[in-house]
Order: structure tokens, then sequence, then C-alpha cells
């Protein structure tokens, strides 16, 4: 087992700033964002926001998200389980 | 390949397919044929293609096969041709096209090309081969690109700005087209580095992507020139565009009807302009008012001259040989300056949005009494009246859903409200 799988502790720290990002290419309170929230009817992320968001992630993640693996995506919490899991597989 | 699959002279393909060398290969065999290709927006949805599919009648479909359930209702009857991993196979689809005679399409057409004039529907711009060419002979008195350099492609092969700039140009010239499958700003530095890369073609929208991630950029000093056009370029992003990627950046103006209308000259650009009108084309602005400001009217031989199938909407655009660009705007000292499109379409970062049409569908949700659609900032809103006692927010995400199978998703309102 790879050292660099996350823990509970980081995971909350992604999910947070996962959430950050969001909110910021949004436009939107950080606080009205949750789990839930389906990202293109809710947040109303287009493919330009989409691009900006994943090229933020990759940098701070120094990772490499395939654009199509996000396309069936639908809410938050499936982006930041999905971050996770690629972080992992690193 | 094609004519074993029954394609014919006469015959009019709809495309449905992804950037590609596989695309470049796929239209140029049609043209060779004598078959008119229809380049499709594969944003499309249902309603544009109800109206493409009824409008033009396609004999052929040639699709990614990933796509294939987007377009599966406009299938029977016609032959199709699904694209699968860069392989081509035939796909049983019912009678198949071959009992069809050929299209009433001029041998001078090129392509079908759709757009939108404020109308509430795609339009079928009749784009003859002349038009591809003399486009691509403008555009490179402007770029002034040598041969053998790399041109980065970026933008859905389908818009006329890419067909004119990433394929006829360069081939034409000796540039040699370099097929990006993302447009994630850091991959895109990473493509420019790895092929050495010289140029890009792109909206303005995605060259404000790569300067918000500027410092992934690393050594830029291969680019030359950033070819700019489909929006606005705010004067603001041009400068630091220019200053930060120490490149030409080089804006133009132009329609399906024809592009380019005008364009910035390398060594005469000047920000806050969509260039020079071209030479070669007649212009006038008409009418127009106390500070020059007035609809933009073209003419040359060499443009699109109607519509598939709409003779009225046809005599309306294209009077007396201009074309009506139904944009506003003026000249100063041969330069052309863009104020704000006159027609009911609007630019959603480089796509075009027509605001009737979209009204149109709101209208078709149950329960709708009205809708008002504006764009404000590149930002389309609605304002819906609905007989619904529904929480709103529940409601616009209904709305949200109804609209995502049946329009372009950069068509759908990103704001809603109550009238």
């Amino acid at each position: 087992m790879k050292d660099n799988k996350i823990t509970t502790v980081d995971a909350d720290n992604l999910r947070e700033s996962i959430i950050k990002t969001l909110a910021v290419i949004a436009r939107i309170n950080e606080k009205e964002i949750n789990d839930s929230i389906l990202i293109k009817d809710e947040l109303g992320i287009d493919s330009i926001m989409s691009l900006e968001i994943i090229a933020n992630i990759e940098k701070r993640y120094n990772i490499q998200i395939n654009e199509e693996d996000t396309m069936n995506i639908t809410t938050v919490g499936e982006f930041i389980d999905y971050v996770i899991h690629i972080i992992n597989k690193k | 390949m094609l004519k074993k699959y029954g394609i014919r002279k006469g015959f009019i393909a709809a495309l449905f397919l992804n950037n590609s060398i596989d695309f470049i290969s796929i239209f140029f065999a049609l043209i060779e044929i004598g078959a008119t290709p229809i380049p499709v927006n594969m944003a499309f949805r249902a309603i544009e293609l109800d109206e493409i599919f009824s409008n033009a009648d396609p004999h052929a479909v040639i699709t990614e096969k990933d796509h294939l359930k987007v377009i599966m209702k406009y299938l029977s009857g016609r032959i199709v041709v699904e694209r699968n991993g860069g392989n081509f196979l035939m796909r049983d689809s019912g009678a198949g096209g071959f009992g069809r005679g050929p299209a009433e399409v001029d041998h001078s057409i090129a392509t079908i090309n759709y757009t939108y004039r404020g109308y509430g529907y795609p339009l079928g711009a009749m784009v003859p081969h002349i038009q591809y060419l003399f486009g691509s002979e403008l555009l490179q008195e402007a770029v002034r690109l040598d041969a053998g350099e790399r041109l980065l492609v970026v933008l859905p092969m389908p818009h006329i700005f890419t067909l004119i700039g990433c394929i006829f140009l360069p081939l034409i010239y000796g540039i040699t087209p370099v097929i990006s499958r993302s447009r994630n700003p850091l991959r895109l530095f990473e493509t420019v580095h790895a092929y050495q890369i010289q140029n890009i073609l792109a909206v303005p929208e995605l060259y404000e992507l790569l300067y918000k991630f500027r410092d992934s950029a690393g050594d830029c000093t291969p680019l030359n020139a950033f070819l700019s056009g489909g929006s606005v370029m705010p004067d603001e992003m041009y400068g630091r565009l220019v200053d930060e990627f120490d490149v030409d950046l080089i804006h133009g103006y132009g329609l399906t009807e024809f592009t380019p209308v005008s364009r910035n000259i390398r060594g005469d650009i000047r920000p806050g302009t969509i260039g020079m009108v071209c030479d070669g084309l007649e212009y006038k602005i008409d009418p127009c008012d106390e500070f020059g400001f007035g609809e933009i009217l073209i003419r040359t031989e060499n443009m699109t001259k109607a519509y598939y199938r709409r003779s009225a909407e046809s005599r309306d655009v294209f009077q007396n040989g201009w074309f009506r660009t139904g944009d506003i705007g003026r000249v100063e000292d041969g330069h052309l300056i863009f104020k704000r499109e006159k027609k009911k379409t609007r630019k959603v970062k480089g796509n075009m949005v027509d605001l009737l049409e979209v009204q149109r569908i709101l209208m078709e949700y149950p329960k709708m009494r009205n809708a008002i659609i504006e764009c404000n900032d590149s930002i389309l809103s609605a304002a819906v009246e609905i007989d619904s006692a529904r929480n709103f927010d529940s409601e616009v995400l209904s709305i949200k859903k109804f609209l995502e199978d049946r329009i372009a998703g950069y068509k759908i309102p990103k704001i809603f409200s109550r009238i």
C-alpha cells in the first residue's frame, strides 16, 4: 500500500479546498455548496469553467484528470470522491 | 470507403465527428465525391437536430459511435457510418438512403453550415468552395504564417473559423495543424512545448483561461501568434495577453456566411477594433446613425448567397448582392469597430445563441406562460412566468433538466428569475 493514500483529515481538507475552488469560479458563497449540489444545474458551471476547475485541482494536487472521466459526474460529492480516487491512485 | 457505403455525388452527409485527422479526411473525401458535408456542432440536441434533419434531410450520417445515442431517432432510412476508435463501419439503418436521388445543391457549394440569424431556428448557409479558398487567402494575408510553422487546433472543427483557419489555410500554405484532444490550459501548454507550437487559433475566452494559468506556461518562446475570433476580445485582456506571452494577437471578425470580414494585420494591429475590412470585400454601414454606427453590410462574389431551403429568410438577409450581417459597427480609418448584435443572437463564450430559440423551447415547458431571455456580459438569463406553486429553486432545476436533452448546453440560461 502506498504512503500517499489520503487520511480522513486530508480528505476533509481536500473537500473544503475543492468547495472553495468551486465557489470562487461559480461566484457563489461556499456555504451554499454541499455534496449533493448539482455542478452544472445548480452551480451553473459551464465547459470553460470546468476546465478552470480541473486545471486548478490538477495544479494543487499534482495529478492529471481525464476530462472524459468527469463527463458523467453530476454532483459536488461525486467530484470530490473522484479527485480522492485519483490522488489515491497516484 | 464512403463510395462503398453508397455515398454518391449529390448526396448530403451530416458529420458528427470529434476533432481528428479522420474529420479532415472524411470532409475532403465527401467533397471529392461531389457530396455535400454538413459539419454539425456536436453540442446540438433535439431542438437544433429536429430542424437540421428536417431541413437538410441528409442521405448519410457519419458519426462517432458514442454520439449515436443523441442522434438515434434521426437515423432511420439513412446511410449511417460510425467511427469507433479510428475505425469506420456501416450500421444497418433500414433503407439506407439508396433509393433517394441527389439533393438540389449547386455544384459550386462545398458545405452546408448551420448558423443563426435570430429567427428561432438554425439556417443552413450554403458555403461555396470559393469562400473557403478566398477566406483562407484573406486570413493568411493578415496572419502571415510561414510554411512549416505549427498551429494548435483547439476549437471544434465544424465552426467556420476552425474550418478556414485550421484546415484550409494550413493545407494551402503548408502549415502543420496540431490537434489537441484537450482544452485544459495545462495540457495546452504541454502540447505547445512538446510540438514546438508557434501559433494558436482560439476564442478570447480560451486565451483568458491560458492567461489565468500563465504561471504554468513554462518557456513559451516558440509561440509567435494568437489568432482570435468568435467573440469580442476586451482591450484589457488584449494587453495582458500580449505582455505575458509576447505574441502577435491577431483578432478578427467573421460569420458563417463569410469569414473573415475584417482582421487585424500583423504590423498594423489596432486594439479595440476587429481590424481592417478585407481587401476584395465591399462594405457599407446602413443605415448609419450620427456617430457612424449602423448595420454592417458586405458584398463579394465569393460569399454564401442563400440558406438551404429557406428562401424567405435568404431574401431578408441577402439583398441586391449585399449580405446584411445583423451586426452593428462603424469604420474608423478602415478599421472596423464592433458595437453589438442587431439580430436576436448573442455570443456566449464564442458560441452563437439565438434568443428566440431558447425562448421557444422554454415555452414548451409544462405550465410556462411567458419567458424572456436576455444576455448580459455573455451570461444568459431567463425571466419566467409559470403556473406552479412549487418552490422556485426546485422548479428551476426541473426546467434545466427539461432543457438538457433538448438544446445545446451553452444555451441553457444560467440565471432564472420570476416575472
